[in-house]
């Protein structure tokens, strides 16, 4: 598992880089398909304390987990989303499938 | 108008340039004292651009990807060229989620993104030959207190 993923009981969390583009998202993509293979991840927490920007690919990544954990009844929820994510996020729609909450605490108490 | 600046570039068609092209856009357009989103709006349209001469263009093959930075007064004129396959129908591959590649987790939100970050954008492609995308965005004066 790389030092970007931490599995809690009720989630996996997944500290963002500072930039979410092609090489990136590809990255997080092969690592989830492998640690999916042999631990149950219902829910995501994907932490954006760290990223500065993120591309369609990003936006592309996020919408694969998201049916990766959907098919299962979990569900994806993002933290620390600066200015310029939410941003691209408004835009891409992405909001829709995902829930903002505030920080890891607020993910520990209202995941179930 | 004049151009006040220029700076050209070439790269392979790897991955990891996406990066160096956007610090690139961020380097050129520094002295015009961008905000923070503004400057991050410019990195994400030229890191849409540079992916999709990538995956489109060249697909598995290498190629070069040619990248031009052009500053016009406070207009910044990105043009990202690639000799790679072309596209059949721009217009097609410009409607929102149109994309070829769904497997391979691609939004289609490529176009979409360059139109929403930057002020203008132009796509010109032929199949067999290539294309080059141009993005314009101009950066205002900032009142210098303004916060």
């Amino acid at each position: 598992m790389g030092e970007n993923f931490q599995m809690y009981k009720k989630f996996l969390l997944i500290e963002l880089p500072r930039e979410l583009d092609q090489y990136q998202a590809d990255k997080i993509k092969r690592e989830c398909e492998i640690l999916f293979l042999d631990q149950w991840v219902k829910n995501i927490v994907l932490d954006f304390k760290e990223t500065e920007m993120m591309d369609s690919s990003g936006v592309g990544m996020i919408i694969g987990r998201y049916k990766q954990v959907s098919a299962l009844g979990g569900k994806i929820y993002v933290i620390h989303m600066n200015k310029v994510i939410r941003k691209v996020v408004q835009i891409s729609g992405l909001y829709k499938i995902i829930k903002e909450l505030e920080d890891l605490d607020a993910a520990k108490k209202c995941i179930s | 108008m004049m151009t006040t600046n220029q700076v050209t570039v070439e790269f392979v068609s790897n991955p990891e340039n996406e990066k160096l092209a956007r610090v690139m856009i961020s380097a050129f357009s520094t002295i015009l004292d961008p905000t923070l989103e503004e400057m991050a709006d410019m990195k994400t349209a030229v890191s849409e651009a540079v992916t999709n001469a990538i995956i489109h263009g060249y697909e598995k093959k290498r190629g070069m990807i040619r990248m031009e930075l052009q500053r016009k007064n406070r207009t910044v004129i990105v043009k990202i060229a690639d000799k790679g396959e072309g596209i059949e129908n721009i217009e097609k591959a410009m409607e929102p989620l149109f994309t070829t590649k769904p497997d391979q987790e691609r939004t289609g939100m490529g176009f979409s993104f360059m139109e929403a970050f930057m002020d203008e954008l132009d796509v010109v492609s032929k199949v067999g030959e290539g294309t080059t995308v141009t993005m314009k965005r101009t950066i205002p004066k900032r009142e210098q207190y303004r916060k």
